[in-house]
């Protein structure tokens, strides 16, 4: 008995080890992970160049070919629940704010920045209508709803920092996005930082200040695991060479209403990513350039999150941004230049040319 | 300055009845002539300002809708609001006759069990299996049902009282491994399990970085240990250890009654995985000691405690998750011989259980070992009407897990879980295992132990649903002469 007892132990962990197979010249599925999902959990992304990919099937498009699969993650719980799939090797490519990308470098978690997503994005403090709250200054002692470990919650703190506060002069309450929404509706809590015009049409919610500037937000990014990549840089390479190749149809204006309307599919309205977008060029904000403006920023995230007491240690930042793909992508595509540079600053770089 | 439609019309109008009565009097001079025309021209620019002004307007207005969008009529409107109230309408009819009310917040779960057992055991009940076959099997089915809700909600700190009822029903192969295979009557009831309130006596909020403390009283699991208290997370088999069976370290194994603090310290928040670790947990408490759905049978009082730590360590470093525990459980139970005239009757027989855990649930990896100790007080004479000394017996159960997942590896992740789909989407983990129990009913006799071996897989497959399937190996120590037995256990289990 016990001989036959080890036996089927033995098949057993057979059936669950078949993990350590042997490495292949290409995956059989390409696993890519957004951290974020539409209203109510709806499987879409807006925003951001990869948000657009996915809306187009332009990677199932051109992995298809070769029988390889791609499939999708939309995490309601932002980018520590794509930390959480990247510790369990269960994500390949993910877009992530910088916050969350930084947890992730402190803890050990290996990866590659191949792209920028997006840059320059905006935000509003917005307060319930009938709040008393008329500024920055006010929210202290105010409960103020934030996703914890998100890329919003690093901007928060430089938006108090301005004001003169911390975050410890607030109350500061753990919410996902939809039961932020939910909480400023009813007026559960006094504040919070929202990009969506929904609740401000319907007339729940005023906006008290306009966060824009580009020393306040933090561009978002693109990486790749770094096992990934070592097994895979034929297929990293080309991943980034179809991204960059469809941003040419993301940028170009005659497609703006066309892609917000992709970006609706969240179930956000066409409206907001119009008042979003408004005034800037989308060659300006999705921009995938991986320059000075991109590596001053993550460096600088870096040292807020010490400075906030986010992390324990320093972050080394050497081999982590890896823009060779970029290069050979754009140089393929003969796309170099096609981007304007931007400085430390955020301001355009006076070698571009304004296109 | 904005004109009116009808003013603009009675100031032209005014002006051309001024040249034309003008005309029939004396000449206007060309000063007046002037004057007029002045009049005229300023009418004049204030009409073009105001239709440029509407047109200004008007473009904005076609730019904030969106190309391609259609201007809602009137009547388009009013099919919009009688819709609305259509829908109003019916839900007001749906809650007050298709819709479950209750007084407070409530939440109904349950699961239910349907399984297939065969043993190469004879089962000793004549009922079971009344020819003495050397082997038997069969189908069991089980249930249980939950009720638990708020009763009054802290919004500002959280300080929230709960409350949970649940009812369990299972045949006697299936409450659990330890039942005996004589099923008695009483064995095929419904059964009430919970029955306690809760109360938050800390802030919680929801800040990971929080600690925490409740206070439960009714009838609830006790915290000892791991196998009487955890959830399949870190209890891959079907059964339980051997050592909360009904005749070993029973009281452990059973929920009691009474008052039990619960709380942490210290907790390790990391918000870059949404993840809580306190570096202490603990909990204490006095209940009557003698089980559930009964009422207390002396006047004494059973206490106990549990202390963990975790090893602090982040949420990517191999040392994650691994948390060491001691409980202690100390009670005391009546002792009557077994005359029947003036009998020897005692309340100060000691029954003390201590005990000893290590968990390692480090996704996809899991080992759990935990050891207890009993000692229990006995008559050394239980015939005797007049013999009132006890003797102390010490018994030792031990069991080692170790589990393996594969596959989305994602069913206890609250964030790997929580993705957007449009349809009902759950990941899906498989587990292997492997379980060494053994249980020694009294550490002073040699050769006396029972060694149980399982080895098992499970399929967790929707977010409530699992298929288990077992094979355990049972061998005894040759003093307690019965034969070894082979048990295969298959259960699907579907929770709502």
């Amino acid at each position: 008995m016990k001989k036959l007892v080890s036996v089927i132990a033995t098949a057993l962990l057979a059936v669950g080890l078949p993990l350590s197979a042997a490495a292949e010249e290409s995956p059989k599925v390409i696993r890519i992970a957004f951290s974020s999902a539409g209203v109510g959990g709806k499987p879409a992304a807006a925003s951001g160049l990869l948000a657009t990919a996915h809306q187009r099937g332009i990677f199932e498009k051109e992995f298809a070919k070769d029988g390889i699969k791609v499939e999708w993650t939309f995490f309601v719980g932002a980018g520590p629940a794509t930390n959480e799939a990247l510790a369990l090797k269960k994500v390949d490519f993910a877009t992530q704010g910088d916050l969350p990308l930084v947890f992730a470098r402190d803890n050990g978690l290996s990866t590659k920045i191949i792209a920028k997503d997006s840059q320059f994005s905006r935000n509003y403090v917005v307060v319930p209508t009938a709040s008393p709250i008329q500024s920055l200054e006010d929210l202290k002692g105010k409960k103020f709803t934030v996703q914890k470990g998100t890329a919003t919650q690093l901007t928060l703190n430089r938006l108090l920092t301005q004001a003169g506060l911390k975050e410890s002069d607030l109350k500061v309450i753990d919410m996902v996005s939809d039961s932020q929404k939910a909480a400023l509706s009813t007026a559960d809590v006094d504040a919070s930082l929202q990009s969506s015009t929904d609740l401000v049409s319907r007339g729940l919610v005023r906006r008290i200040f306009k966060v824009d500037d580009p020393k306040l937000t933090a561009p978002s990014q693109i990486w790749v695991a770094e096992e990934f990549e070592t097994k895979y840089p034929q297929i990293v390479q080309r991943f980034v060479t179809t991204l960059i190749r469809e941003s040419v149809w993301s940028v170009d204006e005659k497609n703006r209403d066309e892609q917000f309307r992709l970006w609706g599919k969240t179930g956000n309205p066409y409206s907001d990513y119009k008042e979003d977008f408004s005034g800037s060029k989308l060659r300006d904000r999705l921009n995938p350039l991986l320059d000075e403006y991109y590596t001053t920023s993550i460096a600088k995230s870096i040292a807020e999150a010490k400075q906030f007491r986010f992390l324990r240690r320093d972050v080394p930042t050497e081999g982590w941004i890896e823009p060779k793909y970029q290069k050979a992508a754009l140089k393929e595509l003969k796309l170099e230049g096609f981007w304007d540079e931007f400085d430390g600053e955020g301001k355009r770089k006076a070698t571009a040319s304004a296109k | 300055m904005k004109y009116p439609k009808k003013q603009i019309v009675t100031a032209i109008g005014a002006a051309l009845l001024t040249l034309a009565s003008s005309a029939n009097a004396a000449p206007p001079t060309t000063e007046e002539l002037l004057k007029q025309l002045s009049a005229l021209r300023a009418t004049v620019d204030a009409l073009q300002k105001q239709v440029k002004e509407q047109a200004d307007n008007l473009e904005k207005t076609r730019e904030s809708i969106p190309q391609g969008a259609e201007l809602a009529t009137t009547q388009d409107v009013e099919g919009v609001r009688s819709q609305l109230e259509d829908h109003k309408y019916n839900t007001a009819r749906d809650r007050e006759y298709k819709t479950a009310l209750s007084s407070r917040g409530l939440t109904i779960g349950g699961t239910l069990t349907g399984s297939y057992v065969t043993s190469t055991a004879p089962s000793a009940s004549t009922s079971n299996n009344p020819q003495g076959k050397p082997a038997e099997s069969g189908f069991g089915v089980g249930a249980t049902l939950s009720f638990a809700g708020n009763l009054y909600k802290d919004y500002a700190e959280g300080k929230n009282l709960d409350y949970r009822v649940a009812f369990t029903y299972a045949n006697p192969k299936l409450a659990n491994n330890n039942s005996t295979n004589s099923p008695a009557l009483g064995d095929t009831v419904t059964r009430l399990t919970d029955v306690y309130l809760q109360y938050s006596l800390l802030q919680n909020l929801g800040a990971l970085e929080d600690p925490k403390l409740t206070a439960t009283f009714g009838q609830q699991k006790i915290p000892f240990g791991l196998e009487g208290q955890v959830s399949d997370e870190l209890k891959p088999t079907v059964s339980t250890a051997q050592f909360l069976g009904d005749s070993n370290l029973k009281n452990i194994g059973h929920r009691q009654i009474g008052l039990i603090f619960r709380g942490d310290l210290f907790p390790n928040a990391d918000y870059g995985f949404n993840y809580r670790a306190p570096l202490f947990e603990y909990a204490f408490g006095v209940v009557n000691g003698n089980g559930e759905n009964t009422t207390d049978d002396n006047t004494r009082k059973d206490y106990l405690g549990r202390v963990t730590f975790t090893v602090p360590a982040d949420y990517n470093s191999w040392l994650r998750e691994l948390k060491f525990g001691v409980s202690y459980y100390g009670g005391w139970k009546n002792l009557n011989s077994t005359g029947t005239n003036f009998p020897v009757q005692l309340d100060n027989a000691r029954t003390i259980r201590k005990g000893f855990d290590i968990s390692y649930n480090h996704n996809p990896i899991g080992i759990t070992y935990e050891r207890a100790d009993g000692s229990e007080d006995d008559l050394q004479n239980p015939g005797s009407l007049t013999d009132r000394r006890t003797r102390r017996t010490k018994k030792t159960g031990q069991v080692l897990t170790v589990f393996y997942n594969f596959g989305d590896i994602a069913q206890w992740s609250k964030n790997l879980n929580r993705v957007g789909k449009f349809d009902d989407f759950w990941p899906t983990t498989s587990q292997v295992y492997y379980r060494y129990d053994t249980w020694d009913p009294n550490n002073y006799v040699n050769a006396d132990r029972t060694i149980k071996q399982t080895i098992g897989y499970n399929l967790f497959f929707a977010e409530t649903t699992k298929f288990q399937i077992g094979l355990t190996r049972t061998e005894y120590d040759r003093t307690l002469g019965k034969a070894n037995s082979t048990d295969l256990t298959a259960q699907f289990q579907y929770g709502f």
